[in-house]
């Protein structure tokens, strides 16, 4: 009992994610300004900002594909690429699309399992939890957008990480996919594991999340709890529209 | 853990579990015992034929036996001309590829240190095409039994007995994997297949060809330029691999090229060191740029 207090209290101090004033240009446009920010082990921190506002780089900056100019990027207080096990410390979900598109959900899991080691088995457990076990042979390139993204998905879960970064996971699910990811992450958190979630349905965001980040022209314009977020709004969409509404680089006009 | 010996298994997987690889690697195996066949069967063919020298009239035959000696290990070994061409083309598709579908991001994630991953892949890489060029071989040996083993009473079987023979035996599936391991820096490099298919068609054809053919335009008039462009030509990265797997002896004086004054031979050991360098170079530039850029 005592153990188990120990380990889950160890656990808390170790696994996060941590973005220390990182700037980034590409070609000479400011992508990432300054940012920083924590995401806490236990909660699911949301990750909200405009098209174009830099969350996706961000994200990539922390998985160490994006090199910043300035900054720093950790994933339980150590570079990601210094880690010893990479599919154990992260599981992370950029683009459903970006997919090996001639292989096969088991050869293509296969690969990820081989390269860090981890159980086999775990392949049709995670297949099995995405709901694709009877696609599990079919070509990648005959996905439809939700089917790439359970696939990205139970990548992200084959090693069960301490730390999950995801960019618009529900992107392109079906209702009951986006009600099974937000019960997945949910409980994910609830094991004490770091969960960041980018996306632009806000009302899903509000239902999952228990911090927010919120950024706008590679800048972070607010962080904070939900609650504290949502503070003087009737619900976290109009806070967002109000917080980002002059930084918003794409509107539509009529 | 993310071991060195746990990526390369990962990625040795891929590669045998990737279609296009897995087809241009049977074909690439099969044009071994083709090659050879082809090399006998013109061997037959000159053997029942005349030869007329045009300036005496003098019809010579020559023996069977005779010709069919001159089937040694580089007729066993010959197929390289072709696998060399497919091994290519999924070697540079083993890199750029993962560019292009975007699978890299997935793979940096599994395996963030880029230096790992990029050994992985040379690794893997390099035994996949050396155990290409050894099955072919062995291919092609089995294949020239029927036709070697009784010709005109002799056992005509290729045997080892000299430096030689292991030069072309393990020497050049050697070459194979050398040619395979700087298509891979190509197509790290290039970042697209079909960049990185054109560097490579340019460097092992073209531009040798071109270098080759204003060399020979130039030898009769000016000996020592065309010495300078047939010596860039002998650096070319495929033309080391040529000067290491060629039939003459080691002694150049009496090769048929040296006798061509104007042209830049290089003995076995040089055009090994040819190749080598290339893949150092290649090999240490693309790690480096891979290293360096962003993956966007
Ligand atoms: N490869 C690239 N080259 C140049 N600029 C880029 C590149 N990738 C992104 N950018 C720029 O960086 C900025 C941030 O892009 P990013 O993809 O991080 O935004 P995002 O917040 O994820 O947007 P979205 O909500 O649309 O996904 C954009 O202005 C974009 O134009
Ligand atoms: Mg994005």
């Amino acid at each position: 009992m005592l153990i188990e207090i120990v380990d889950s209290v160890s656990c808390y101090t170790y696994t996060m994610i941590e973005i220390k004033n990182v700037s980034k240009a590409f070609k000479k446009k400011k992508v990432l300004d300054n940012v920083s920010f924590v995401a806490k082990p236990g909660k699911v921190t949301g990750f909200l900002g405009p098209n174009g506002a830099g969350k996706t780089t961000t994200m990539k900056v922390l998985l160490e594909l994006i090199y910043p100019d300035s900054g720093e990027a950790f994933v339980d207080e150590a570079r990601f690429s210094q880690s010893k096990t990479p599919a154990k410390s992260v599981g992370a979900l950029l683009d459903g699309k970006l997919m090996p598109k001639n292989r096969t959900p088991r050869t293509y899991l296969i690969s990820v399992a081989k390269a860090n080691k981890l159980d086999h088995t775990r392949i049709p457990h995670v297949l099995r939890e995405t709901g694709l076990s009877h696609v599990a042979n079919k070509k990648i390139s005959t996905f439809s957008l939700g089917m790439c993204q359970r696939l990205s998905l139970s990548e992200a879960l084959l090693g069960d990480p301490d730390n999950l970064i995801l960019d618009e996971p529900v992107n392109g699910l079906d209702p009951e996919g986006i009600k099974w990811a937000r019960d997945l992450f949910k409980k994910k958190a609830e094991e004490g594991k770091t969960v960041l979630v980018s996306s632009h349905i806000l009302s899903e965001m509000e239902n999952l999340a228990d911090e927010i980040v919120i950024i706008a022209k590679g800048k972070i314009i607010k962080t904070g709890s939900l609650d504290e977020v949502k503070d003087g709004y009737s619900s976290l969409e109009d806070a967002f529209i109000s917080l980002t509404g002059g930084d918003a680089e794409f509107k539509a006009g009529f | 853990m993310n071991s060195f010996f746990q990526v390369c298994k990962s990625e040795f997987y891929k590669l045998r579990t990737q279609k296009s690889a897995r087809i241009l690697s049977v074909v690439a195996i099969l044009f071994y015992p083709i090659l050879t066949l082809f090399a006998i069967f013109i061997m037959k063919l000159a053997s029942v034929m005349q030869i007329t020298d045009n300036t005496n009239g003098v019809k010579t035959q020559f023996s069977e036996l005779e010709l069919m000696k001159s089937v040694g290990w580089s007729s066993i070994t010959a197929g390289i001309s072709v696998a060399g061409v497919l091994v290519a083309i999924f070697a540079i598709m083993f890199f750029s590829s993962e560019f292009q579908s975007g699978s890299i991001y997935s793979t940096l994630i599994a395996t963030p240190n880029r230096i790992k991953l990029y050994f992985a892949k040379f690794v893997s890489l390099f035994i996949f095409t050396y155990l290409i060029a050894v099955i072919g071989e062995i291919l092609a040996y089995l294949s020239s039994i029927p036709f070697l083993i009784n010709v005109e009473g002799q056992n005509l079987l290729l045997t080892v007995s000299s430096a030689d023979d292991f030069r072309y035996i393990l020497g050049s599936p050697l070459m194979l994997a050398f040619m395979a391991v700087i298509c891979l820096a190509l197509g790290c490099l290039f970042r697209s297949t079909s960049a990185g298919i054109i560097i490579y068609f340019l460097f092992s054809f073209v531009l040798s060809a071109a270098l080759a053919g204003i060399a020979l335009s130039l030898s009769s008039a000016n000996t020592l330029l065309a010495r300078i462009f047939s010596g860039i030509q002998a650096f070319l990265p495929f033309s080391g691999s040529d000067a290491f797997l060629s039939n003459s002896t080691s002694d150049l004086s009496s090769s048929a090229s040296a006798q061509l004054e104007y042209v830049f031979p290089l003995d076995h050991l040089q055009g090994f060191l040819v190749m080598l360098l290339w893949v150092i170079v290649l090999t240490f530039a693309s790690l480096l740029l891979f290293e360096k850029r962003d993956i966007k």
